[in-house]
């Protein structure tokens, strides 16, 4: 990508600029030099989101330093800076007497080692699972009974004592998207069986892993390799199929790439709500499908409420839905079930999004007649950012199911009564407060009558919703 | 005069689709080589028309059995092997660089992609150190 394109689509983009007169280990020529740094520094943006800024900002966090941040790392002796620039800081390097070239950064990344922590099994609920609060739906008698999850991975091994009687179906596909006949439920890794016990882990004994306890996956195993479309498409297509209610995906190419968005059209058409992970790269990246408008765009968070050094984000230069991802949700550390029986911890933002395509599945279950969009803005509303998270990393930070809940049936007893009633309890206090007589507030005694017809009748304050 | 009819959206193309067929082609003009063009693997997803939510499997079938045989017959070259996905109004095909280049050219195709990409799609998990110092037991 070029540095026009990057700044078109993101607002933003990361520079390698190349200083001029900088002879390497000459001080006098160095020291010459700086004040024309100091003007360079000057043309970059700070941004929160940038990955200078979010180093600087982990480093303060975790080392205890303090780190002003900033947009901009200088190299004198290369005489090079990198970092983040807007349209104006652009023009600006472009035009500096002091600038050799401005190259977009290199697209390097790292091969990062991948480690799993495997641990015994514990009891008691996951942090995941606490930090969205689903035991208050258990409690309600909502597991995901009833609901069927798509879900595209590595496959899953349907022998693990948690994901007993959990896979209603399984599939596996070839490189040219064919159905492999006979396949039979298997991990070609255990990224699968991974993510499959979080959304419908069942528990053991009193270990509890997944989300949806009650809800049962449609598995198909598309990634081995993990670099051929007709897999995966033949595995959507499948999911389809099925009569899956949601698809929970930890798949995406780099950067903003648009191929995919009739594919995603395809599946909210017929009313398969996409749940995909935003990508592992951290601050200023993202990857497609993950960072379109039209899914449920999933980041990650930690145990101590921060956002997951490397979970991605981005602000899109869009009219709509511009900041990915939608939410974040628990995804470092994560514990569930590897194959061969075992349990272990991994972290990603594909440990994210299972958690809510399993928040979803617990909302179908408790109001089976939502549809898909009610569902997203249900989640959406739910959600809470705590101070420990900015904005433009955690978008608007952490479901909980509870509020999701009642959220959602407040749009569905909204849009239709002859859909999901609340539970009895919730109906008894609305019949309550409606005998009892109302008191008006102090305000509302002074605004004539009028004026309160008129704001009742005015729509809410509008907030960001996707596109349907 | 000024139409008010909507312009047809640009299809969107995998750059890495473009410079596979590209590549092909020129294999195929080498002199070394037999003049016959490989098959390139790639995948496509139809244009929902105007006024309708989605294709349906049927008519995903039909669409695309009549936008290849069109193809075909432009590009006298067929497919080698076609899988279509009726669920998602989409297609793999393996064919000369020539037949695809005239499905691309379709008004009815929304994107085209290459079947094998150069990266890896699958968000791989990270290995990071506990938040917050010593990992909270769960």
């Amino acid at each position: 990508m070029t540095v026009h394109s990057t700044l078109k689509m993101f607002g933003a983009a990361q520079v390698l600029v190349t200083l001029k007169h900088v002879a390497p280990g000459d001080k006098a020529a160095l020291n010459k030099a700086k004040p024309a740094m100091k003007r360079v520094e000057n043309h970059f943006a700070v941004r929160e989101t940038s990955q200078v800024s979010m180093l600087a900002a982990e480093m303060s966090r975790t080392c205890g330093r303090r780190k002003s941040a900033s947009a901009v790392r200088t190299y004198p002796n290369l005489g090079l800076m990198f970092g983040t620039v807007d349209a104006t800081g652009y023009a600006n390097l472009r035009k500096d007497p002091a600038v050799d070239s401005v190259t977009p950064a290199p697209a390097l990344s790292l091969i990062r080692p991948v480690a799993t922590l495997e641990v015994k099994k514990s009891k008691g609920l996951t942090w995941g699972l606490k930090r969205l609060g689903v035991k208050a739906l258990w409690d309600q008698g909502y597991t995901g009974s009833g609901v069927l999850v798509g879900h595209l991975d590595t496959g899953v091994d349907a022998k693990h004592p948690a994901l007993k009687g959990a896979i209603d179906a399984f599939a596996e596909f070839d490189m040219l998207g064919n159905r492999v006949p006979g396949a039979k439920a298997r991990d070609s890794g255990r990224h699968g069986t991974h993510t499959a016990g979080t959304i419908v882990g069942r528990a053991v004994g009193t270990t509890a892993i997944g989300v949806a306890p009650g809800a049962k996956l449609a598995s198909a195993l598309v990634i081995e390799g993990g670099d051929v479309v007709a897999r995966i498409l033949g595995g959507m297509d499948w999911i389809v199929g099925t009569g899956a209610k949601i698809l929970s995906m930890s798949l995406g190419l780099r950067g903003y790439r648009d191929e995919f968005l009739p594919l995603m059209q395809a599946l909210r058409a017929r009313g398969v709500l996409p749940v995909i992970a935003v990508g592992n790269e951290g601050p200023g990246t993202s990857r497609s499908p993950g960072n379109y408008a039209l899914v449920l765009s999933v980041g990650a968070s930690d145990a101590a409420d921060d956002v997951a050094g490397f979970s991605s984000s981005q602000r899109l230069n869009r009219p709509d839905d511009p900041l990915v991802p939608d939410l974040v949700a628990p995804g470092d550390g994560v514990l569930s079930a590897l194959p061969n029986g075992r349990y272990g911890r991994l972290s990603g933002t594909s440990m994210a999004t299972p958690h809510i395509a399993g928040l979803a599945a617990l909302l179908w279950d408790a109001v089976p007649a939502a549809t898909m969009e009610q569902i997203e803005a249900a989640i959406f509303d739910s959600c809470k950012r705590p101070p420990s998270m900015p904005s433009e990393r955690a978008n608007r930070g952490v479901p909980d199911a509870k509020r999701a809940l009642d959220a959602l049936r407040i749009a569905v007893s909204g849009s239709s009564s002859l859909e999901a009633l609340p539970p009895p309890q919730v109906i008894k206090r609305r019949r309550a407060a409606r005998k009892a007589p109302k008191k008006r507030s102090k305000a509302a005694r002074k605004t004539p009558k009028s004026e309160r017809a008129a704001a009742s009748k005015a729509p809410r304050k509008p907030r960001p919703r996707k596109k349907k | 005069m000024p139409s008010d009819a909507k312009p047809t959206p640009r299809p969107k193309i995998d750059p890495a689709l473009r410079l596979l067929l590209d590549e092909s082609e020129a294999r195929a003009s080498e002199p070394r080589e037999s003049g016959q063009e490989e098959p390139v693997q790639a995948t496509f997803t139809l244009c929902t028309p105007p006024g309708q939510r989605f294709l349906s499997a049927e008519d995903t079938a039909r669409v695309v059995e009549r936008l290849i045989d069109d193809a075909a017959t432009k590009s006298d070259a067929r497919p080698a092997h076609l899988k279509v996905f009726g669920n998602l109004q989409s297609f793999a095909i393996a064919a000369p660089p020539a037949l695809l280049r005239q499905l691309i050219a379709c008004e009815e195709i929304a994107s085209a992609m290459a079947n094998k990409q150069t990266e890896d799609l699958f968000i791989r998990p990270v290995d990071t150190p506990p938040a917050g110092g010593a990992r909270k037991k769960q």
